[in-house]
């Protein structure tokens, strides 16, 4: 059986031990899957060790090579020593946290189209091809597939360092990342024999390693705990994250949440168009040439931007071959000028959850900033300026923070407790997106509303739309739109028995339930006037219930049921 | 050589297809594990109301007041009811692996509802006033929570 190849722990290799006084092997290991860049760390017993690869670094590019038949994961092993160049080669895949989830009608997905390998879109609403250049063909492969071998070979190469089995893992994701989205990342890890004890949110995962640095600080000064509120922004090569926490006693309350699909990949894109605004037109065939060009030009503006973080002007000149050339001076006002759009979001984000989180930027004790993008002078401005801060959180590991607390909660959500108190912590997590369902026409009618504390049970009351309606549709949405449109599928499911009667008269109400495994329960039911129970059974779904072509789903539905299985919001009963 | 077989049968993550058997006779919507990722959930349908918080309940029990599940006074300030409430989370939130409950996080909802409460002048001060009306318990929060309890807490 083929899936023999990727389960390496047995269960019974752990059962034996599961009590033993020696905390150390259960820890659960934390795992950042970086659109650009991963890493990798676990709780040692006394504190957080980041591992290294054989090449000694901890930071390893998430891509996977396509060679002949065997595909590796480049970032992590050290046998091929893969020039910056055979990356963008056309054979290895990159950026799978952008595409992961996502099908051929999402803007970040036509973003993806000037990446080296090729990412086909014929935009109807279904997953992306996406396939690796392969002795001159074009060899297709999915998100899930690259993102399942890349964690294969980082499982093995923890392995080995810890000398003893893994199967759980704590796995940091975007805070904008759907439940769908989320599925297709257990899916990768189930790919690669590993169980996922839980994917947190970037932002919390830094949240807890600051609550567990305030602890400290508490403990060693016997200084009073009190209550700290810090906003974290976390921003690198593909998302944008924000939250604000309140911390005391090493409890992190996550007050509100936010996130975006934007980042450095943006930024990069947008100074590669900017240096040779024919990028689109060059690069339409995807031939070999043009392929090497890209390389070329992409590997030059990488390091531009770089550059730019400690200079502020940078002399590029790089030839694409065909005679075009590039020579320019760019300096730091034109790159910020040309990603103006991508400053602007994450001004807005900022700004947007420190509204929610009701704290004022006045009582916040500390502006954390991570990620690969951390380093860039405008943000680093950005975020001063919003927050009216001279100085930055300095006790983190910008790269690292999110692995590091990923790791922690890995070791205490492994049950494993620490003498000196090091992992007495808890994340009290809230819900990054609202989640509805579709109601009154085309409106999207949440029950449990964005940053709502988690676990959560919120339920809503509806009624028919049509006299002698017997028949509803529950269609479960996630996002932050108005309309159903503007936000994300997760599945739907008919109600029926409704006893016939005017429109407005029969109750369904509608039940949505987080569990701590924050799994979504959908529960759906009807009351009739006078009537004590249920006049039908529960409906009890688990969401999502979509796995592909979610993208037209919700049309098909409309095509084929019109409003005759429409709701209608009820006023909330008290 | 190394395949990853697309339709992977998932052999660690097992999502219940049609699991959870809603015979009358399971047990109560108690799942007798923690809820964790992945695991098979046993959820009776049939016992699904009596999970359901419901106000209309006419049950005989007085219901314990808000005060009462934060284990605080009814005259305890803010920061008295914040810092009870962070310490019952530690207890009570389903991610404490420690803590043994298994009721999918019901108890730490409660906490938490009663904070959110309690915690809005205005939502308390009407809460209060519904209090008095009814009457006070007696003594089932008189003598039990003692003012140490909670200040002991305070210290953090």
């Amino acid at each position: 059986m083929a899936e023999l190849q990727y389960t390496v722990a047995s269960d019974s290799e752990n059962t034996g031990e599961e009590k033993s006084s020696s905390a150390f092997p259960e820890s659960a290991i934390g795992i950042d899957i970086g659109t650009s860049q991963c890493s990798i760390a676990v709780w040692n017993g006394s504190q957080i060790e980041v591992l290294k690869n054989t090449r000694n670094q901890k930071l390893m590019r998430s891509y996977v090579t396509f060679k002949d038949e065997t595909p590796s994961a480049g970032g992590v092993t050290s046998n091929q020593l893969l020039h910056e160049r055979e990356v963008l080669s056309g054979a290895a895949i990159f950026n799978m946290k952008r595409l992961i989830g996502r099908v051929d009608t999402d803007p970040v997905v036509s973003a993806s189209k000037s990446l080296p390998f090729l990412v086909q879109t014929l935009g109807i609403g279904v997953r992306p091809l996406i396939a690796a250049l392969v002795n001159n063909a074009w060899r297709s492969t999915t998100p899930e597939e690259v993102l399942a071998i890349f964690l294969v070979e980082l499982r093995a190469m923890a392995e080995l360092q810890l000398k003893r089995p893994i199967r759980n893992v704590v796995l940091t994701v975007p805070a904008s990342f759907s439940r769908f989205q989320l599925t297709r990342i257990e899916r990768a890890c189930a790919m690669a024999g590993l169980h996922v004890l839980r994917l947190m949110p970037e932002p919390t995962a830094v949240a807890l390693l600051y609550a567990q640095q305030q602890q400290q600080i508490v403990h060693e000064n016997m200084g009073s705990g009190s209550e700290k509120n810090a906003l974290i922004f976390n921003l690198g090569a593909g998302y944008c994250d924000v939250a604000v926490t309140a911390t005391a006693g090493g409890v992190s309350q996550i007050k509100a949440i936010t996130g975006a699909a934007i980042g450095g990949e943006d930024m990069l894109q947008n100074l590669m168009r900017y240096l040779f605004p024919d990028l689109d037109r060059l690069f339409s065939n995807h031939s070999t040439n043009d392929i090497k060009s890209m390389a070329v030009l992409r590997i030059a503006t990488e390091d531009a931007i770089r550059k730019l973080c400690s200079q502020t002007s940078v002399q590029v000149d790089v030839d694409l071959g065909n005679e075009n050339n590039i020579c320019k001076v760019l300096d730091r006002k034109e790159f910020e000028e040309v990603n103006k759009q991508v400053f602007e979001k994450c001004e807005s984000l900022i700004t947007e959850c420190l509204h929610d989180s009701k704290v004022n930027v006045e009582d916040l004790s500390d502006v954390i900033l991570v990620g690969g993008c951390s380093y860039i002078p405008k943000i680093q401005n950005l975020v001063k300026a919003i927050c009216k801060r001279e100085e930055l959180y300095s006790e983190m590991n910008q790269l690292e923070a999110a692995v590091s607390g990923a790791a922690l909660e890995g070791a205490v959500a492994s049950g494993i407790s620490d003498p000196f108190g090091s992992l007495d912590l808890l994340t009290i997590q809230a819900t990054p997106l609202a989640l509805g369902i579709r109601a009154d026409g085309n409106t999207f009618s949440p029950i449990i509303p964005k940053n709502t504390t988690m676990p959560a049970r919120k339920e809503q009351v509806f009624t028919t739309s049509h006299d002698n309606q017997t028949e509803a549709l529950v269609v479960v949405y996630e996002g932050g739109g108005k309309t159903v449109e503007e936000n994300q599928l997760l599945g739907f499911f008919k109600i029926g028995g409704i006893p016939s009667a005017a429109k407005g008269v029969p109750e369904i109400i509608v039940c949505m339930d987080i569990d701590a495994g924050n799994v979504l329960r959908v529960f759906a039911w009807v009351m009739m006037p006078g009537n004590e129970h249920p006049v039908t059974p529960f409906m009890e779904v688990r969401m999502p219930t979509v796995d592909d072509g979610h993208g037209w789903c919700g049309e098909a539905l409309l095509r084929a049921y019109g409003s005759a299985l429409d709701l209608v919001t009820v006023q909330k009963r008290v | 050589m190394f395949t990853v077989p697309s339709s992977a049968a998932m052999p660690l993550l097992q999502f219940p297809a049609n699991g959870a058997p809603s015979s009358l006779n399971s047990p109560p919507a108690k799942s007798p594990v923690p809820l964790r990722r992945g695991q098979s959930i046993r959820a009776s349908v049939a016992a699904f109301p009596e999970a359901i918080p419901t106000d209309c309940g006419s049950s005989n029990r007085p219901k314990p007041s808000l005060y009462d599940i934060l284990k605080v006074s009814p005259t305890a300030s803010f920061g008295e009811i914040k810092a009870a409430y962070r310490t019952l989370a530690k207890i009570h939130h389903p991610d404490q692996a420690r803590s043994g409950d298994d009721d999918g996080g019901r108890e730490f909802m409660e906490i938490r509802d009663a904070y959110e409460r309690l915690s809005d002048p205005a939502v308390r001060a009407l809460y209060d006033l519904s209090l008095g009306r009814r009457r006070m318990p007696v003594g089932s929060s008189g003598g039990y929570y003692t003012t140490r309890r909670w200040e002991t807490d305070q210290c953090w």
